[in-house]
């Protein structure tokens, strides 16, 4: 039987996934290309705290602001001093995902160089037990988690549907060129999706440290599961990322529990596979809608 | 005129820096190179940074000696990464580039075991100050640890844990790494050949984060005790998530407990942790060992552990076995396997035909935030 306890573990992780997911995702859209230098700014967003709150003893919830705020400039660089001369230069979209594996690499060499490579602690608060919920227990920092992901989630996709800005990305999502031609500049969108993005990311690496502390490379395992969640879900659904991020969640934690948790890790990547294989096009089975001029 | 000044004052200059240094040649002794090769950064880093303190200060000792005894020893550290692959690479450029006849350091088993072979092939000594897998005791000729393996730890805890503390069954968590599944094996070996219950060993991925499934597998078992195999910064999570999750057994653990960064990580929730140790012992009344412990904490600012302690003690032995003329890894090979009972700040020393020392155990309880020996 499954109990509770494995029950909420699951709805954690979905959490964090999700709100990886969803950060990427919002990228991925109007870009077409997989932002690998993603990870480091979930990084960043949580080393930037360890700075200002734990260095120079700004209040916590004003370095969490600050450091959302340096992760998103960072994101957004990213895209200003390189991706978009890229598109300037008309590369094959190979060299995007070879830029940004270089990008990320760059990026989290800057914080191991700066911090350290050891594990930091941004949550130096005492170590209690954490809140019984229905017999489960969950600290307040998880509980946390769970709100924020769903009201960022749900922020996300209104954002997207019914402000102007969320249509454009939309729309450059699916047709770059024409939205140019209807005077949406599809590099202003993209630099928007960039800013929004990488708040989310810096929000979601923030919330992982607080939960199980932070090396330099921690954001690559979030945003490989955050991207395995999308192309599970199918690009481009909402309900599809929030299927994908549940089911590598409960695949991860079942897997844990019944088989080994030396297993989790491999078990997530083989749906992954056979999903490639079988349903190429995720949970909801369509891609983004193209509109031929 | 002006250009022919120059011209004299440039040769004064160089007339003088020839002539000191034909002044040290005469004083000085020849230079020996101690290949150093340590976790620095990554999952060791905790590990790595105490040994290099403990031998950079053996180091500066020996260089303030008087100019007669003075020795020339040089280190040439290189950081592995925690990765075997990365120490091996360091090891190769030590050998390679480096010319040493002695490489000390290698504070994870990994490490060890992935450039033993080639230890053994260049004919070169490898001497760790901290690794504990039982395979190190069969790694070579050439392989030499400075610390007990972790198989006596393993056993003494165990026999602490069932004659003393009364405990029948336990459940076992380790990390995937020859480190902790060698402390694994001898742990339940221990308690099962004592007559106790070992009823769930699970094992985990190096470098984890989340032990929530581990913890609750634990759990089900409602043994009350807990043994935990693997490094502190994995060990620290452990501990904070079983407290945050309610699970308070009888934690013990391996000597990769031991460390500022499991306190630092796991705050309040390693009070009452038990672990295996060397004898260094912090409290000691012994002058040098006092001595030792000042001088560190003076230099960096911080407790020096039993890895520092190791690390110091097999510069020192080098050193004396330099002083002797054995600079050659032959000869080297031949003074190591000839040190018995070496009075060292990390405990009586002595190596026996495999390469290993046998030291007393001591078993370590975390009180009110610090390490303090358990019969004190």
């Amino acid at each position: 039987m499954i109990g509770i306890q494995i029950i909420s573990n699951i709805l954690i992780s979905s959490a964090f996934i999700a709100l990886a997911s969803s950060s990427f995702a919002l990228i991925y859209y109007p870009t077409k290309f997989f932002h690998l230098a993603h990870a480091a700014i979930i990084t960043f967003g949580a080393y930037f705290v360890f700075l200002f709150a734990n260095k120079f003893l700004i209040p916590f919830p004003v370095s969490v602001a600050l450091a959302i705020a340096v992760a998103t400039i960072v994101g957004v660089a990213c895209e200003v001093l390189v991706y978009s001369q890229m598109r300037k230069r008309n590369v094959p979209a190979l060299a995007y995902l070879i830029a940004s594996i270089g990008l990320y690499v760059v990026l989290q060499n800057c914080i191991s160089l700066f911090f350290g490579d050891d594990t930091k602690i941004i949550n130096t608060a005492e170590v209690t037990v954490g809140n019984q919920i229905f017999g489960a227990y969950i600290t307040t920092v998880q509980i946390i988690t769970i709100f924020v992901s769903i009201a960022l989630f749900i922020a996300v996709n209104l954002f997207l549907h019914y402000t102007a800005t969320g249509k454009s990305i939309r729309a450059v999502a699916s047709n770059p060129e024409l939205c140019n031609i209807y005077g949406i500049s599809s590099n202003k969108i993209i630099l928007i999706a960039f800013g929004i993005g990488s708040a989310l990311a810096a929000i979601a690496g923030i919330l992982s440290a607080m939960d199980t502390n932070m090396t330099p490379t921690f954001g690559f395992n979030l945003l490989l599961y955050g991207v395995v969640a999308m192309i599970i879900g199918g690009v481009g659904s909402t309900r599809g990322l929030i299927a994908g991020a549940l089911l590598v969640a409960t695949a991860q934690h079942l897997s844990a529990y019944y088989i080994d948790t030396k297993w989790m890790d491999a078990v997530t990547y083989i749906i992954l596979i056979l999903f490639l294989i079988w349903k190429p096009l995720g949970f909801s089975g369509k891609s983004l809608k193209k509109v031929e001029i | 005129m002006k250009k022919l000044k120059i011209l004299f004052t440039l040769s004064v200059f160089v007339f003088a820096f020839v002539g000191c240094d034909s002044c040290n040649q005469k004083t000085m002794k020849e230079e020996i190179k101690i290949g150093v090769v340590l976790s620095l950064t990554g999952k060791g880093a905790t590990y790595g940074m105490n040994a290099k303190n403990g031998m950079q200060l053996a180091i500066e000792e020996l260089n303030k000696k008087s100019p007669f005894d003075k020795q020339n020893i040089s280190l040439i550290i290189e950081d592995s990464k925690s990765s075997a692959y990365s120490a091996l690479s360091a090891f190769n450029k030590l050998i390679e580039i480096d010319h040493v006849p002695v490489a000390v350091g290698f504070v994870l088993s990994d490490e060890v075991l992935a450039c033993a072979p080639i230890a053994e092939k260049q004919k070169i000594i490898l001497l760790t100050t901290a690794a504990g897998s039982d395979k190190i005791k069969d790694a070579g000729d050439y392989i030499f640890r400075n610390r007990e393996s972790g198989n006596f730890q393993s056993k003494a805890i165990a026999e602490f844990a069932f004659n003393k503390l009364g405990f029948k069954e336990f459940a076992v968590l380790y990390s995937n790494s020859a480190n902790g599944v060698s402390y694994k094996n001898a742990f339940v070996n221990s308690i099962q050949s004592l007559g106790g219950k070992v009823d769930l060993i699970e094992g985990y991925n190096e470098g984890k984060t989340n032990y929530k499934d581990e913890i609750e597998k634990l759990k089900h078992t409602k043994v009350a005790s807990v043994y935990l195999a693997g490094l502190d910064v994995e060990l620290g999570q452990i501990l904070k998530q079983s407290k945050e999750l309610n699970f308070s057994p009888q934690f013990l653990s391996s000597a990769g407990g031991i460390s500022p960064k499991l306190l630092e990580i796991a705050g309040n929730a390693s009070e009452g942790l038990i672990c295996g140790s060397s004898p260094f012992d912090t409290s000691s009344t012994d002058l040098h060992i006092r001595d030792f412990i000042q001088s560190y904490i003076s230099h960096f600012n911080q407790q020096p552990d039993f890895i520092s302690a190791n690390s110091y003690d097999a510069i020192y032995m080098l050193a004396n076995l330099f002083s002797e003329g054995k600079t050659t890894s032959e000869e080297i090979k031949k003074g190591l396997y000839g040190i018995k009972n070496y009075k060292s700040i990390g405990g009586v020393t002595t190596f026996d035909s495999d390469g290993e020392v046998i030291k007393p155990i001591s078993i370590v309880k975390v009180i009110y935030g610090k390490f303090t020996p358990f019969n004190k």
